[in-house]
């Protein structure tokens, strides 16, 4: 018990510290999103959550910790997944996770790749070990994958980890496909009631099939470094091969088809599981030395970590924001150029578009334009706005 | 030519759970063996290595009883745990246990295994039946008892008076099938076994008259009581696993009763191109207008000429909102704050 709580309190330390590696950053326009509950892309369970917390002074670094948390802690399912292999064989199954690049560099972030990751583990975990002959788990798998459904899209992605976690409770064909079923239709029932959905989705594939395919395979090869820190993406990625799990292959081709489209690096942490699969596999099957998985895994994550952290740099729309409060400037905050969410999240008074169709009343309540493309100098009536120096970008105030 | 010995089939092994019970254990055994002579059976003494040496006695028992077997259990404890042990090795094909304090009396094993006989998957010696009894216990056990004995009741997949016992008789078929899925915590290994017997299990109840325990001490103590606690917990949420189905489709009809609505009234912009671009036209004009993003609008419901949406600022400390009316051929907005 008491070794236990210690390993809980050093891996809440470990979570800790995987939020302070990433906070400098300040928020980014997806955490933004989730953090003021944005309606798109994603379904709503996670983001009302989060939302319901936005009048906490410290909602971004209790969400973040929050997400870190959930994320190290849920290495205890891979405890219990090893609890078949010898004890040095279970760290280094349980290091595939905890030094995994992705998860160094996402936990600390809120993004919901994290949790939908998480929910990945959770499949992956109900899917290889054996549960009790009596289908009683089956309906509560169901439950968590419509929680996973509608707390991120990516979720679906793992529907064949599900409907093997469904076959290991021992549901019967026609429950297995009503539980993993029904989610995926009441899905595509909320992508109904919100259009914005349906066209942000198309959007973002948009923008994944712009690139080249070379760069495109590129973008996913560095995804698979990244999620296993390299060392685990051999081991576990031969695993996955040599492994003959269907599930964990099939999960592993959409995944890859996923990357290949969509392209953006965050998405690694989604494979984790899978590669936490592969190398729970090559551990019970070929001779792998654990002190050295773990040494290698570990030197490969610093070196994964350094090369794509963030760089600690206060964001623009907080410099500015942090500005204007200091400066007293009362109103709307119209913004010129594209802009994200983080803008809105670091304003405490609404931000809005500025743009030649916007309304002169509105323009008459608005306290500050910021400029966020190359220059909006022309378009400034000089004579009621005035340029406040030393700013990332122009930044005018009312005279 | 060495003899033929015909080794008889056992029918009926018993097991014996034993903690400090030396001074109990022979005169209980030999009466045991004393009723039950007329047909093949074992008695399996499962002890938890009593500091008063019952195992030594028993052994001593087995020497000159050869139906006595004795499984002495060295760092492991607990009845529930000693049954199954005892069960594990039996090699009759009907089981039964009872108490070793001798508050069980030997002649009821005849009756229940008639009863086995004559088709019962599972019998019990039920304190609660007509004719059965708790005997002279004093009042806050009798109270304790009948407290645990109804919580008890709800979570056995069947009626009956005395989950509780610890006198009981099974045919070992039924155990083989049930086995895997018992957790031997606790005393009661007998709620354990109703709460995972399958539906189609018959079951009998004789009526028990307790009796007097012949030396020692009652093992009941506060730390028996808590583990009792515990499995009550630990059967219930199991219960409640059972309700999963459920659970599962009463989540799914709250989603379908919340978004079918919502996806009703917007069904005419996935259907119809051209008033979808107009819808999306007046919405737009009207954004543009207002320096709104399009993601802070959230509609509502939509007509032939009008659109409601709700516009949210999506601020940390102060959301405002406002809920709109957008005319889709004229793009004339009526808003006021919610």
């Amino acid at each position: 018990m008491r070794w236990t709580l210690k390993n809980i309190v050093l891996l809440e330390l470990y979570a800790l510290l995987l939020v302070l590696l990433v906070m400098p950053g300040g928020v980014k326009t997806d955490e933004a999103k989730y953090l003021l509950s944005i309606p798109y892309p994603h379904p709503p369970v996670i983001r009302q959550i989060l939302s319901a917390m936005k009048s906490f002074p410290y909602q971004e670094f209790l969400a973040r910790l929050i997400f870190s948390s959930i994320v190290v802690q849920s290495v205890w399912f891979i405890r219990d997944l090893g609890v078949v292999l010898s004890r040095p064989r279970r760290a280094a199954l349980v290091s595939g996770w905890l030094f995994s690049a992705a998860v160094i560099l996402q936990s600390g972030t809120v993004m919901l790749t994290t949790l939908t990751a998480v929910f990945g583990l959770i499949f992956l975990w109900l899917a290889m070990t054996p549960s009790e002959p009596d289908q009683s788990t089956s309906p509560f798998i169901g439950l968590l994958w419509l929680f996973g459904l509608f707390s991120a899209f990516q979720t679906v992605l793992y529907f064949p980890l599900v409907w093997s976690a469904q076959v290991s409770a021992r549901a019967s064909r026609t429950k297995a496909l009503i539980y993993v079923g029904v989610p995926i239709l009441l899905l595509g029932l909320y992508s109904l009631t919100n259009p914005l959905v349906p066209a942000s989705i198309l959007k973002l594939s948009g923008q994944g099939s712009a690139l080249p395919a070379s760069l495109r395979f590129q973008n996913a090869g560095w995804i698979w470094l990244i999620a296993g820190s390299g060392v685990g993406s051999l081991i576990g990625s031969w695993g996955l091969i040599i492994g003959g799990r269907r599930d964990l292959q099939l999960s592993a081709l959409v995944l890859g088809v996923y990357f290949f489209i969509s392209s953006a690096q965050y998405y690694a942490i989604l494979f984790t599981p899978l590669l936490i699969g592969g190398v729970f596999i090559l551990l019970r099957q070929r001779k792998i030395f654990p002190a050295l998985f773990i040494s290698l895994q570990a030197v490969t994550a610093v070196i994964l970590t350094v090369l794509f952290l963030p760089p600690f740099q206060v964001s623009d729309a907080r410099k500015v924001m942090e500005k204007l409060r200091a400066r007293g400037s009362a109103g709307l905050i119209l913004i010129d150029g594209v802009f994200g969410h983080e803008w809105q999240y670091e304003s405490r008074v609404p931000v809005r578009r500025y743009s030649p169709e916007l309304s002169s009343d509105v323009e008459d309540l608005a306290g500050a334009i910021v400029c966020t493309k190359k220059t909006c100098e022309e378009q400034i009536d000089t004579e009621k706005w005035v340029r406040i120096e030393n700013q990332p970008m122009e930044v005018w105030v009312r005279r | 030519m060495p003899p033929v010995t015909y080794k008889l089939r056992i029918v009926l092994s018993l097991v014996l759970p034993t903690f400090n019970e030396a001074a109990n254990i022979r005169s209980l055994v030999e009466s045991i063996d004393g009723v039950l002579q007329s047909m093949p059976h074992e008695i399996i003494i499962v002890d938890d290595d009593s500091p008063d040496e019952t195992w030594k006695v028993a052994m001593s028992l087995a020497l000159h009883l050869p139906a006595v077997r004795v499984i002495r259990r060295e760092g492991k404890r607990g009845l529930s745990s000693a049954v199954i042990d005892g069960f594990n090795v039996a090699r009759g094909t009907v089981l039964a246990v009872m108490d070793a304090d001798g508050q069980h009396d030997p002649i009821l094993l005849l009756k229940m295994l008639k009863l086995i006989e004559a088709d019962a998957d599972l019998v019990i010696g039920s304190r609660y039946i007509e004719g059965g009894s708790i005997g002279d216990w004093v009042g806050d056990r009798r109270i304790l008892s009948r407290a645990g004995t109804l919580l008890a009741r709800n979570l056995s997949r069947a009626p009956v008076t005395d989950p509780l016992a610890g006198f009981f008789m099974l045919k070992a078929d039924l155990f083989r099938e049930i086995r895997h899925s018992l957790k031997p915590a606790g005393f009661k290994i007998l709620l354990e076994i109703l709460s995972h017997l399958p539906a189609s299990a018959r079951i009998s109840e004789v009526p028990l008259v307790f009796r007097m325990r012949l030396h020692g001490r009652s093992k009941l103590s506060f730390k028996v009581n808590m583990e009792f606690l515990g499995q009550v917990l630990r059967l219930s949420f199991r219960r409640l696993l059972s309700l999963g189905p459920l659970v599962f489709f009463a989540a799914c009809l709250a989603v379908v009763l919340i978004l079918a609505p919502k996806a009703w009234v917007l069904r005419r912009i996935y259907y119809d191109l051209k008033y979808r671009n107009n819808v999306e036209s007046a919405i737009l004009t009207a954004a543009k207008r207002e320096g709104w993003l399009v993601s802070d609008i959230e509609l509502k419901s939509l007509s032939d000429t009008e659109v409601s949406f709700i516009h949210r600022e999506h601020l940390r400390y102060s959301d405002g909102a406002e809920a709109c009316l957008l005319s889709i051929e004229k793009k004339s907005l009526i808003c006021a704050g919610l």
